[in-house]
């Protein structure tokens, strides 16, 4: 429960919300972290204990900050308190793809996801597939959105591929080959890109609404029904969703190749 | 407005009433449902006790969680302050009305299959609950609750423009027997440590050098046709089995691809070996879900396991606010096709339903059993379903 009021020497300003497996606080950064910021989102983790999963946290962490793209969330620091891990990013105050703070132009969400896919192709030019991409990951600010909140649960809890019922919604964006055993690649990421594109066009899933409170229920929704595009979308959005959700071999091979067709998508279709 | 700040009037009749810090619980069990109720109360208890912050949400989870194993729950409805307003749950026969500003709400359980639940905004002024569909209930405001258990049919919560009496224990109903407190959990689950001085270890990640690895890109190549005996050398164990007509790996069992669905009656059934695909998934009451795809050690503190430490096994982090879950508490080992459950010696059981007998049975310690697709398993107060996707 978000009654926290700080890990380590962050002092949280107030709760933003819960994450896949944790919650989000804004927070004053501590004077060793050598930013500019008035403010940081730092995430704290849920359930993570041993010294193996620290190592493999900070390491997966490490590789993502490595990544110079402007459409990659900045991380500032990774660490643990008494067995609870957390990290700090930059915070982002127009909220996600999910919740926007203010009311989005269509070409405000098309140039978001696009985006995004340009922070998942940058991900995987470094030998890293995001594995969480969806709207509430990707995070907005005025010129556009960057890619947050690597999917660490493969991380910290192999095997997991849903954590809790705050996470039961993001099934719908998880290609059903990694339901069914697949290693996280580009194509995996690809489909995310293509989900996140649809919910965030017409505001549905591709599975229609999931029962966010039956994770049973909705687990087997998704895997006994095949994807069905909305009718509302145009030729051009369609298209592309299409394409992203294909069978592997036939998805475009690259996110860049997603993030050029999605730009397309812009100034009218 | 904030629950606690509320008074609440019982109506009197058959029923529970209890009001705790932050959550108030109204259940109407039948006699066969008075076990089911208190354990309803209980878990307000433990999460009101456990929980440092707003309890709303934790509430309405672990009463959901409730709700999906064991007999059929009685019929309730259950407030919880949330951060920014209340958690509102209700299951069975009872209706809840929300007064607020901008309207009146009713919530229904009776509608629901399940249950029906809610965060409302914190602009309500008054809550009334009883039996679904009877007159709203007529309090008597002589009476108040301010905390604890006490009978009652239905309730109503503040009332606009009109304050309790502010006297303190004004006729205020104490305590009264009908839910007795839990007993103390088996186990005390540690508590988070007091902040005393700050002590962490933290790495930055802000260093240019941070790159720890040189890996490779991603391959681009669009992934290979699905081809076990190829797969093989790769981690997943290595079985028997049988390949659909499109090239999908299969149980020799399976009447239909595990993958595609296509009938395999027709297959000639020519065994291969190939990389077991995950049999299933393990579904927690809370919506955690597991791949079947190798072995696992399930526990409060399975990391300390030999099985996990030497990497034969994953760990599995289960817990529940009681401190009914044992540090190793139960494992499963991928047999073949087959799942294997058993017992580690846990201090308060492994339970698997049986649908036949319609109950819950313990099993013994290393007693191994082999669950098939749809087995629910309770450890603690928690359960867990297996769930394939192709038994259903």
């Amino acid at each position: 429960m978000p009654d926290r009021e700080g890990i380590a020497d962050y002092e949280f300003v107030r709760f933003l919300g819960e994450g896949n497996n944790g919650e989000f606080y804004l927070a004053k950064p501590p004077k060793r972290v050598p930013v500019d910021d008035e403010h940081v989102a730092v995430k704290v983790l849920a359930g993570t204990t041993s010294d193996d999963a620290f190592r493999r946290m900070t390491r997966e962490l490490r590789t993502f900050a490595a990544v110079n793209s402007p459409y990659l969330v900045l991380l500032y620091d990774a660490g643990q308190e008494g067995g609870t891990f957390f990290y700090a990013m930059e915070y982002l105050p127009m909220g996600s793809l999910a919740t926007p703070a203010r009311p989005l132009e269509r070409d405000e969400v098309v140039r978001a996801v696009e985006h995004a896919a340009r922070a998942a192709h940058a991900l995987h030019e470094v030998g890293s597939a995001h594995r969480d991409i969806k709207p509430a990951n990707v995070l907005l600010h005025e010129e556009g959105a960057k890619l947050s909140d690597l999917g660490l649960v493969q991380i910290l809890a192999p095997g997991q591929t849903v954590t809790g019922l705050a996470g039961v919604g993001s099934i719908e964006f998880m290609d059903p080959a990694i339901m069914q055993g697949g290693r996280a690649s580009r194509a995996s990421d690809v489909w995310s890109l293509g989900a996140t594109l649809h919910r965030a066009l017409t505001g549905t899933g591709l599975y229609g609404e999931l029962p966010e409170r039956d994770p049973l229920l909705a687990l087997r929704k998704v895997l006994n029904s095949t994807p069905e595009l909305a009718a509302s979308l145009s030729t051009g959005e369609a298209d592309v969703i299409r394409a992203c959700l294909a069978d592997p071999a036939e998805r475009p091979p690259t996110a860049e190749e997603v993030a050029v067709m999605i730009a397309e998508l812009r100034d009218g279709s | 407005m904030k629950l606690d700040d509320l008074p609440l009037t019982p109506v009197p009749g058959e029923g529970i009433l209890c009001r705790l810090p932050g959550a108030v619980l109204l259940a109407l069990p039948s006699a066969a449902q008075l076990e089911r109720a208190d354990e309803l109360v209980a878990v307000c208890r433990e999460v009101v006790t456990a929980a440092g912050a707003p309890p709303g949400r934790i509430l309405a989870r672990r009463l959901a969680g409730l709700l999906g194993a064991g007999d059929p729950a009685p019929a309730f409805c259950a407030l919880g302050q949330a951060e920014s307003g209340m958690a509102v749950v209700v299951h069975g026969d009872v209706d809840v009305v929300i007064e607020a500003p901008d309207g009146t709400i009713t919530l229904s359980g009776r509608d629901a299959a399940t249950w029906v639940d809610r965060i409302v905004d914190e602009s309500f002024t008054a809550v009334t609950a009883g039996p679904a569909g009877a007159a709203a209930p007529e309090p008597d405001r002589r009476f108040e609750l301010r905390q604890g258990v006490t009978p009652a049919t239905g309730f109503m919560l503040g009332r606009a423009g009109e304050g309790p009496p502010e006297e303190e224990d004004q006729t205020a109903i104490s305590a009264a027997t009908v839910a007795p407190p839990p007993p103390p959990p088996v186990e005390e689950a540690p508590l988070a440590p007091a902040k005393v001085g700050v002590e962490f270890e933290a790495v930055s990640l802000l260093a240019p050098e941070a790159e720890p690895e040189g890996r490779e890109p991603l391959p681009v190549a669009a992934e290979p046709a699905p081809d076990p005996a190829a797969e093989a050398e790769s981690a997943g164990a290595v079985v028997d089995g049988i390949v659909c007509s499109r090239g999908h790996f299969n149980d020799p069992d399976s009447l239909y691809c595990n993958v595609c669905g296509i009938s395999m009656v027709q297959q000639t059934h020519n065994l291969v070996k190939g990389e077991r695909p995950p049999l299933g998934f393990l579904v927690f009451d809370d919506g955690c879900t597991y791949q079947v795809d190798a072995d696992y050690v399930i526990g409060r503190d399975p990391d300390t396991d030999d099985a996990v430490s030497s990497g034969r096994a994953r760990p599995l982090v289960l817990d529940d606010a009681e401190g009914g879950i044992s540090r190793r508490h139960a494992a499963i080992h991928l047999d073949g096709w087959n799942v294997v459950f058993w017992d580690r010696g846990s201090t308060n059981g492994t339970y698997v339903w049986d649908a036949g007998s319609g109950a819950w049975r313990r099993l013994a310690t290393e007693e191994r059993v082999t669950i098939a697709p749809g087995t629910r398993l309770a450890l603690g107060r928690r359960t867990l379903v297996f769930e394939s996707p192709h038994e259903h």
